[in-house]
């Protein structure tokens, strides 16, 4: 806000000042040039009329001198030439026969100017302080002599500098009024500019567009502010739209998700309900089968006792499948208790459990050392006691299973994996595989409900991790897991422990 | 024999005295001077616009010095017009009609009692007469010479000059010793 003001200060002067240098620098330039000019002027127009008053002077002299000259009456040059101290300006003025001898002589101030002893070598024009005339005196082209003039430009040179001053205090009064004009001028134009620039400044700051700029003339100016002042409206009117559909949309989405997770919490009560409710009659069906078999074996038809079998066989499989569903259930609404923890004591009693149930297997497993996670311990347990289960079940048929658990870094997160060297399958299903109930094995050749892989994806994203499989044919399957709510710091301990 | 001789040295003493003591400035003799003049005067004068001669006629009577000095001018041009000098004399037989042709008349000293018989020869000529006589201006002459000192002035009768129908410019005017108007 405060820069914003001092931006806009130093605007202000910006623009005004160049406007006003503008008006005032071609009003310099043109009043220079044009008193220039008529200084220029003024002075050659004063030469001239001195010049050719002076001219005029002298032939005048020289006409009346004609007869004088003639019969070289001196006191008749002399009245004649002294005719010149009527012009305060001429100073000297001689008259030279036609032997170029000196003849008569004016000279105002007898002590300072005189004549020279000859006319040779003097002409007519501006010569150091005096304008000079120097003329030939003819009576019907008979030569008869020479006059010569010398008049002060003194006087001439105060009209030309009067000229100067005069112009100078001009100019300068035209300058002053051209810069009270600029003033007022510019203001016509950085007045409703600087309104709207300010306004614009209040806009951003308050986010008020019912804020309107001021229409000023019915210039270039005015229809500024007013294409302004519409693009305002304009802006209030979408922002209002935009504001309600904002609230619209956020309102449907609000009610959206809440039927939609009101829906999710009825199925999974329902999944939840009818899985718990399946269990009891299943265990009675398979108790009194169980009851049957113990006590009626031995009245019993051999095949109504391999039926029995089945009975209890199929039993089984339904109360793990049932299990399976609960657990998934659970992984779903078990809410999450979130620590950091060890995990190889949890992986060593699950592998153990394991290799006790395949005591006949050839097995090789490597568990990395000293590995951390941060997450609830009850079901990342589910995580591993899934991922740890499918790694030994699908390793089932070859002669030697390989299995190595462990961490390792992936976009700088810890990344949890598990790898096995069994059948595997091609990674264009590798998505299928976190989906309930998608197999991409039979039954016959792997036992499984196609529950546990969904479960452990389930848990993994309610950690906000990301879970996912390489795998090739026959050459084993590796599953990944990171979880983004784990603190990176974690990793480089884990990392430097192992 | 001497007697003459000597009297001849003296005036010829006498005479270049004169000349050093009379006029130690003047380079030109008086008559030298004047035939200079009459030849200025001709520039400062206009004839009637009805008389046009071929030639500018200068005539002096009775006068061989002054006729010699002006000698000189003749063939040159003044006025567009061919300057002609003409030696009169009184004597000759038909002086009364070959004066009448001339522009300008020139009136020797020698004739200083007969101006008023010579004058009205020349009356109803635009011919302009000069002369040194004395009073020659009053008797009816035109411009008469006068000696003021050293210098040699003139006296027009610009009343006479009108009669005959010539205009003497004011510049000459202003030049003159006195003007009779």
């Amino acid at each position: 806000m405060m820069s914003l003001r001092k931006k806009n200060r130093r605007g202000t002067l910006s623009l005004r000042t160049k406007l006003t240098s503008i008006i005032l620098l071609s009003t310099i330039i043109a009043v220079t040039l044009l008193s220039s000019w008529f200084v220029y002027l003024r002075y050659d127009s004063f030469r001239a009329t001195a010049s050719a008053e002076f001219n005029t002077i002298t032939r005048i002299i020289s006409d009346r001198a004609t007869a004088a000259l003639t019969f070289e009456d001196r006191q008749s040059l002399k009245e004649n030439i002294n005719s010149l101290a009527l012009h305060k300006d001429i100073e000297l003025g001689c008259i030279y026969s036609r032997a170029d001898e000196l003849l008569a002589e004016f000279s105002r101030t007898p002590d300072a100017a005189h004549c020279p002893p000859k006319s040779k070598g003097h002409a007519t024009g501006f010569v150091e302080g005096a304008y000079m005339v120097a003329e030939p005196v003819f009576l019907n082209d008979e030569y008869l002599g020479r006059i010569m003039v010398r008049a002060s430009t003194q006087q001439l040179h105060s009209e030309i500098l009067t000229t100067v001053l005069s112009s100078l205090i001009l100019a300068t009064f035209a300058i002053l009024a051209s810069m009270l004009f600029a003033r007022h001028v510019q203001r016509t134009i950085s007045d409703p500019l600087l309104e709207l620039e300010s306004i614009a400044h209040k806009i951003t700051a308050h986010q008020d567009y019912s804020l309107r700029a001021n229409t000023s003339g019915d210039n270039e100016i005015g229809e500024l502010v007013d294409a302004f002042n519409t693009m305002l409206g304009t802006i209030a009117r979408q922002n209002r739209i935009i504001g309600e559909h904002t609230e619209t949309l956020a309102r449907t989405v609000e009610e959206r998700t809440r039927e939609l997770a009101a829906t999710i919490r009825e199925l999974e009560a329902f999944s939840y309900s009818v899985s718990h409710d399946l269990k009891a009659p299943l265990r009675s069906i398979r108790g009194f089968s169980e009851i049957l078999v113990e006590d009626f074996s031995t009245e019993m038809h051999p095949q109504a006792r391999n039926f029995l079998h089945r009975i209890q066989h199929n039993s089984d499989k339904m109360m793990a499948l049932i299990s399976s569903l609960l657990e998934l259930s659970r992984a779903s609404r078990k809410e999450i208790d979130k620590q950091t923890f060890k995990l190889n004591p949890l992986i060593r009693h699950l592998v153990h459990d394991l290799k006790q149930q395949h005591a006949e297997r050839k097995l090789l497993i490597w568990i990395q050392e000293d590995m951390l996670i941060t997450g609830d311990e009850k079901l990342l347990e589910v995580v591993y006691a899934n991922l740890i289960g499918n790694a030994f079940k699908y390793t089932q048929h070859k002669d030697e299973t390989r299995i190595e658990i462990g961490v390792t870094q992936h976009e700088g997160l810890p990344c949890y994996f598990v790898r096995d060297n069994g059948v595997g399958f091609d990674n264009k299903d590798a998505e299928q595989i976190f989906l309930p109930f998608s197999r991409l094995h039979s039954a016959e050749q792997f036992e499984g409900s196609g529950i546990g892989l969904a479960t452990v994806a389930r848990i993994i994203s309610r950690h906000q991790g990301v879970i996912w499989a390489d795998s090739r044919p026959n050459q084993g399957t590796t599953i990944y897991f990171k979880l983004f709510s784990q603190i990176p710091a974690l990793t480089s301990s884990a990392s430097s422990s192992a | 024999m001497l007697k003459p001789q000597l009297r001849a040295l003296h005036t010829l003493l006498l005479v270049l005295i004169h000349m050093i003591m009379a006029e130690p400035c003047l380079a030109r003799s008086e008559q030298e001077i004047k035939a200079a003049y009459v030849y200025h005067f001709i520039k400062f004068v206009q004839w009637p616009s009805g008389y046009q001669q071929p030639s500018l006629n200068i005539c002096t009577l009775d006068d061989s010095t002054i006729s010699r000095r002006l000698e000189p001018l003749a063939g040159q041009r003044l006025n567009n017009q061919i300057i002609r000098v003409t030696p009169l004399s009184s004597h000759d037989k038909d002086i009364q009609k070959t004066i009448a042709d001339c522009t300008v008349a020139y009136i020797g000293r020698l004739n200083a009692d007969r101006v008023t018989t010579i004058l009205p020869w020349l009356a109803k000529q635009a011919t302009l007469t000069v002369s040194d006589i004395e009073g020659f201006a009053e008797k009816g002459g035109m411009i008469e010479f006068v000696k003021l000192g050293d210098l040699i002035r003139f006296n027009i009768n610009l009343k006479q000059a009108k009669e005959a129908n010539l205009f003497i410019s004011s510049k000459l005017l202003e030049l003159a010793h006195s003007v009779a108007r």
